[in-house]
């Protein structure tokens, strides 16, 4: 066995391993320079970041497209608004999307970013020969050993972000005469605490390649790499925690356990994945590259977890704060009240003393939550806090052979099929049962609600009662499988006079099945076993129109329609539970269009796009702990609507080979447009409770009718629609400086559907007067109530819904955020080179720019007959996150 | 070549070493748990006075509802000493502990004291003697059962005297010593028919009190228990007239519940009564979540003990857990 073979064969072994660490290589990318030093600073922090960073953003001959991205990651900017389901991340040509969510999970090259630089992005109507775009682009990342520069790069990183340091080291062979090629690299990015307290950092990556190229027409080369990672997450908060706080970046994940700090909610990730990519050079315009690609991700979430009737162990539970002593957004603030009932005011200042008088009194009491415990364990009580790990793990076994062929100068095409087969595995584990001695695998709040005896309260009817220890399996354990397989061809002409056309279609089929391994009490007849395949059969096209008046002035039309399964992760009613579909499942349409005028006049460059996209027969669902039913809820939106429109633009005007200036805007609109079919399941419930909960009835008529969410005209959230950016760069005698004064706006928060139910929904009945004129007996006051909390009119004679008012959706403020940044490069003898870039972001420490946020799913009013509000307003506390306050991250990298 | 093998080995060895766990934790010190006092100050009053100064008539109150509900705030450190006798551990009682004289420090009597939390059983253990400063708080009755608490405004708008912050244990109240499990405090009263029947028992003093009950359930009796499969429907005029409740074929005979949801009133609670050998009534009232709730009542003599109150003419009884029945259950 040859030197060569026998590193392939300990590679391998390594990969599987889980702890293949190699040497790493280095850049891809010739052109050392072209470490932006934004897009250096801000891939470090994808994880929490809900992956902004578009995977198109590299796309470096679209001058929108290759700035954006970067740019206003801070606030979390997705292109179009479109959710990351529609971006596509191809690694050797083959597509590393999770099919279960359609996502692609940046976690999964985190701190590989010498290793992974070497992207090509395309736009949704590109051709390519990888695939098939989605409407929201992709970018393929060609990992082969034989591109990476031969050499060596060390890189060190320190910033105050997730993590404040990071260290990097690559190296690649390039292609031996013996036709081998390695590349490798390993990086580890940590924080004893990160720039959110209580957040911690704790990450190692390791990335390898070799490649063989046995003769001009074949090689093979093989990657494995993987990023083991552990971290403490933030949590959003409402805006009167933070004024408690007096902090945006308030963390309620975290609290002292012993004096020290303890996160409740930490991350375990490893997946490791291995492509191997036979590349068949057929002739020297045929050829075909065929990936199989193998991942096994382990992941894990933890959460604390509690039994039924004990107190919510959460800082910021409503009750513990000091709002909750009266309604201080309605009229018990008025002064006269406040007299007549002074208990009120002791009870909001003694809150307000508590959670201001320590740090601690506002963060998890761990010692509290052990203390209970044991006191509990000592009575002979079941353990009453814990901490639970959700583990979402996946096989992935994936298979793309793509044929590509250019016919003549003028003509090509490109020809793929995907094969992807994805086994989800979905149970939680007991973490640590905090002091605890007993832990019975019961439904707790099924308990409450059937008995502890019953057969509701069984989470596994057939291990009924059964003990739970540490690292256990209990509560839900299922698996979903999906099957993926898709048949795409592209071509592309430019045999006309200045046009240029690419067209492209394909045809799939995706099997859906969900398999039971508990027999859950509350679904004794339909959650162990397996569910059956749902099937889909799913088809589409695109065109691509580009006329070229010259080749400084292009104008493109593009247009889209495709067909698809939804998503697995939104196909179960209550996928922990139970084996049924959600009702009246299919495909999802998608269509879309876009016209450009790119442009080039002498120093001035640019390109400006319109855009509309329709989406109809949606599927989504959402998942939370439901606070108005004290229970875990699953629901799920059916036959959605959506629409996206805008429009983005981009300028750059270069004065000289020195200065530059750009603008960006990117100005849309993304919404709801109609009001789709609701289906709700509570984990504590049977079958009988929970169909009487989708009833709707007819105040009038008394008819059931389908159960819907309000959503028309809610906007999609945590996304600035509109940004707006001015930049400057200036380089000379290579040093890079950089400007940029960016603007946010039209941030919506993530609206509560449960409450736009239309069952929860207030409801009122009007009539006709004699002019056939609907007249509302309502006073102004009752009116404002209704537009804020939301109703529904019914016409008193035949029940039709008249009127509707939805709550409101809450639009944050919107802001500037300025950042800066230089870099020097400086040459070395012997071809070294050192690259220094220190970018400062967010420079004037803006600290109220809300990215995101969402509403708590709970009415303001109590279910009783007199519906008395509730002193705590829950319509006026949404959770919310910020932008990073000042930031800054410093990179020196140094090429041997 | 060995190089990039070296390497290989060094960076894998490097990479063990920095990925250990950073989520590990030391066991908790649970001794030093900061959530009571320790010193509210001395003890210079009794259960039987505080009561007989905040309970005893709504003359003076600072806050009133009708002729059963009042309060009044403390401004003083008045001290007193109880042992816990009743507490939430099944979920029957709902953010109440009832706290008694300890015997021989004062007139036996007890009264509640509620607290904003769920699960309060881990922190007042059965047999625990607890000091509480009054000061700041509330002390009055709530349906004329004396209680200390805060004021709130309930689910229908009624002003109450409610549960204390949680956070005011901090302040108010402080644990002495360790539970005792055999406390003669925790020795239940037992009462006769006459003394259920006697009008001059049904005061302030006697409310609340750990009593036991003797009797069967007379929604058990046989003109009351079903005599047929099928939900029965009640027929008293109370807040659930015309509700069907579920009946349980056991062995030919039918039973029903403690307290099915679908009879639950506006406080989640489900009334039977228990009928002395004499004939005296006494209200068992359930909670609808919990595992009381879920069994099935007995149908013949039992003993039932727990937190007795009184409103009106009528004594109320509400368990602690199952173990207040004897003999016990065994469905």
């Amino acid at each position: 066995m040859s030197k060569g073979a026998k590193l392939m064969a300990a590679a391998c072994l390594l990969a599987a391993t889980g702890w293949a660490q190699t040497p790493r290589d280095s850049l891809l990318n010739t052109d050392d320079n072209a470490d932006v030093t934004f897009s250096e600073s801000q891939l470090g922090d994808e994880e929490d970041a809900a992956q902004t960073a578009s995977t198109i953003s590299n796309l470096r001959n679209d001058p929108f497209l290759s700035e954006v991205g970067y740019r206003f990651s801070p606030m979390r900017f997705r292109i179009r608004a479109y959710d990351n389901q529609y971006n596509q991340y191809y690694m050797n040509g083959l597509l590393l999307n999770d099919v279960e969510s359609g996502r692609f999970s940046y976690s999964l090259v985190g701190g590989m970013n010498d290793a992974t630089r070497n992207r090509d992005g395309v736009s949704p109507y590109d051709y390519n020969t990888f695939g098939l775009t989605d409407v929201g682009g992709a970018s393929n990342t060609n990992t082969r050993a034989s591109m990476f520069v031969p050499g060596h790069k060390l890189t060190l990183s320190g910033t105050n972000r997730n993590y404040v340091l990071r260290g990097m080291y690559t190296f690649a062979t390039g292609m031996s005469p013996s036709g081998w090629a390695f590349a490798g690299s390993v990086g580890y990015r940590w924080a004893k605490e990160g720039v959110i307290e209580g957040t911690f950092y704790n990450s190692f990556s390791y990335f390898l390649s070799v490649e063989k190229r046995f003769n001009d027409s074949h090689s093979l080369s093989l990657v494995t790499f993987g990023a083991p990672t552990e971290r403490g997450q933030q949590g959003a908060s409402t805006e009167e925690a933070y004024w408690l706080a007096n902090s945006h970046y308030y963390n309620p994940n975290w609290g002292y356990q012993n004096g020290k700090k303890r996160n409740a909610r930490v991350v375990k990730s490893f997946e490791p994945t291995t492509l191997l990519t036979w590349d068949w050079n057929i002739d020297h315009v045929t050829k075909l590259v065929t990936t199989f690609g193998f991942r096994y991700s382990n992941y894990g979430s933890t959460s604390l977890g509690w039994n039924g009737d004990a107190y919510d162990p959460r800082p910021d539970y409503y009750k513990n704060l000091p709002s909750s002593a009266f309604n201080v957004y309605g009229t018990d603030n008025s002064p006269k009240w406040l007299a007549d009932n002074p208990f009120a005011l002791e009870q909001w200042q003694s809150l307000y003393d508590y959670w201001t008088a320590s740090k601690a009194n506002r963060q998890i009491n761990w010692d509290r939550l052990y203390y209970v415990n044991r006191q509990a364990a000592a009575l002979g009580q079941e353990t009453l806090y814990y901490q639970e790990r959700r583990h979402n793990d996946q096989l992935v076994f994936a298979l793309s052979p793509t044929f590509s062929k250019i016919l003549d100068p003028y003509n090509k095409f490109a020809l793929g099929l995907v094969l992807n087969h994805t086994k989800g595995m979905h149970y939680k584990t007991m973490e640590d049962l905090l002091g605890g001695q007993v832990f019975t695998d019961v439904d707790k709040f099924a308990a409450n609600d059937y008995g502890l005896n019953s057969q509701e309260a069984q989470n596994d009817l057939n291990r009924p009662n059964r003990q739970i220890r540490e690292g256990d399996v209990f509560g839900y354990d299922y698996n979903i499988y999906v099957n993926h397989a898709k048949l795409w061809g592209i071509f592309e002409n430019n045999s006309f006079r200045n046009l240029h056309i690419v067209a492209g279609a394909h045809i799939d089929g995706t099997t859906i099945e969900r398999e039971g391994l508990m027999r859950n009490g509350r679904a004794a007849e339909n959650s162990y076993g397996k569910s059956g395949a749902a099937k889909f059969l799913g088809g589409g096209g695109k065109l691509l129109l580009a006329y070229r008046i010259t080749s400084n002035h292009i104008f493109t039309l593009g247009g889209s329609y495709s067909a698809r399964a939804p998503l697995a992760r939104n196909a179960f009613v209550a996928p922990r539970i139970q084996n049924n579909f959600v009702d009246h499942l299919t495909t999802e349409n998608i269509f879309s269009g876009e016209a450009a005028y790119q442009f080039n006049f002498g120093h001035v460059s640019g390109k400006l796009t319109g855009y509309y996209t329709r989406m109809t027969n949606m599927v989504e669902q959402t998942a939370f702990y439901n606070d108005q039913e004290a229970r875990f809820t699953y629901l799920t939106m059916n036959g959605i609507d959506k629409e996206y429109y805008g429009f983005e633009g981009a300028l750059k005007w270069e004065v000289n080979s020195h200065l530059s200036f750009t603008a960006l805007a990117s100005i849309g609109e993304a919404k709801y447009i109609n009001n789709p079919r609701a289906q709700v399941d509570y984990e504590g419930m049977n079958a009988v409770t929970i169909a009487k909960l989708n009833t709707w009835t007819n105040p009038v008529t008394g008819e059931n009718m389908q159960l819907r969410v309000f959503a028309k005209d809610m906007h999609v959230s945590s996304t600035p629609l509109t940004a707006l950016s001015l930049g400057v760069n200036y380089n000379v005698k290579g040093w890079f400086l950089g400007a940029n004064l960016n603007y946010y706006n039209r941030v919506y928060v993530g609206f509560s559907q449960y409450r736009r139910l239309s069952n929860v929904l207030q409801a009122e009945t009007i009539q006709r007067d004699a002019d056939g004129n609907y007249s509302m007996a309502i006073t102004a006051e009752e009116l404002q109530d209704l537009i804020e909390r939301g109703g529904l009119f019914y016409d008193k004679d035949d029940g039709h819904v008249v009127a509707s008012y939805i709550p409101k959706q809450e639009k944050f403020d919107g802001g500037f955020m300025l950042d800066l940044s230089v870099g020097k490069y400086i040459r070395l003898k012997r071809g070294r080179s050192i690259s220094i870039n220190l970018s400062l972001n967010n420079v004037t420490n803006n600290r109220n720019l809300r990215t995101g946020g969402y509403e708590m799913n709970r009415d303001d009013y109590y279910n009783n007959s007199q519906h008395t509000q509730r002193a705590y307003s829950f319509s006026n506390n949404s959770k919310y996150y910020y932008a990073n306050a000042f930031n800054a991250f410093l990179n020196i990298g140094y090429r041997f | 070549m060995k190089k990039y093998l070296l390497s290989l080995f060094i960076y894998g060895i490097a990479a063990i070493g920095f990925t250990a766990c950073m989520d590990d934790h030391d066991e908790v010190n649970t001794y030093d748990l900061d959530v009571f006092s320790t010193n509210v100050g001395t003890v210079n009053t009794t259960i039987a006075d505080v009561k007989a100064r905040f309970c005893a008539s709504k003359a003076g109150a600072d806050f009133t509802r009708g002729s059963s509900n009042w309060s009044t705030k403390v401004t003083e450190d008045l001290v007193f000493d109880g042992i816990v006798v009743a507490n939430d551990v099944s979920g029957n009682l709902y953010q109440n502990v009832m706290l008694r004289t300890p015997q021989g420090e004062g007139e036996d009597q007890c009264i509640i004291l509620r607290v904003k939390n769920t699960c309060l059983y881990p922190y007042f253990p059965l047999g625990q003697r607890v000091r509480v400063n009054l000061k700041d708080l509330y002390v009055g009755v709530y349906s004329l059962t004396p209680e200390i608490g805060q004021p709130y405004y309930s689910s229908y708008g009624n002003l109450n005297l409610g549960p204390m912050l949680f956070s005011l244990l901090k302040t108010n109240v402080q644990l002495v010593g360790k539970p005792n499990a055999n406390a003669p405090e925790l020795i239940a009263k037992v009462l006769d028919d006459a003394w259920l029947k006697a009008s001059g028992n049904r005061t302030y003093k006697n409310s609340p009190l750990l009593a036991s009950v003797t009797g069967t359930i007379d929604e058990m009796s046989e003109a009351n228990r079903g005599t047929a499969l099928q939900n029965l429907e009640v027929d008293k005029e109370d807040d659930v007239y015309g509700k069907y409740e579920p009946l349980v074929n056991v062995g030919g005979r039918f039973f029903k519940y403690f307290a099915p949801d679908v009879l639950h009133d506006d406080g989640f609670g489900v009334d039977r009564t228990i009928v002395t050998n004499g004939g005296q009534k006494v209200t068992l009232r359930t909670s609808v979540e919990n595992e009381i709730a879920y069994q099935l009542l007995p149908d013949d003599s039992r003993t039932y003990t727990g937190m007795l109150t009184y409103y009106g003419n009528d004594w109320q009884v509400q368990l602690r857990d199952l173990n207040d029945i004897y003999p016990k259950l065994n469905n």
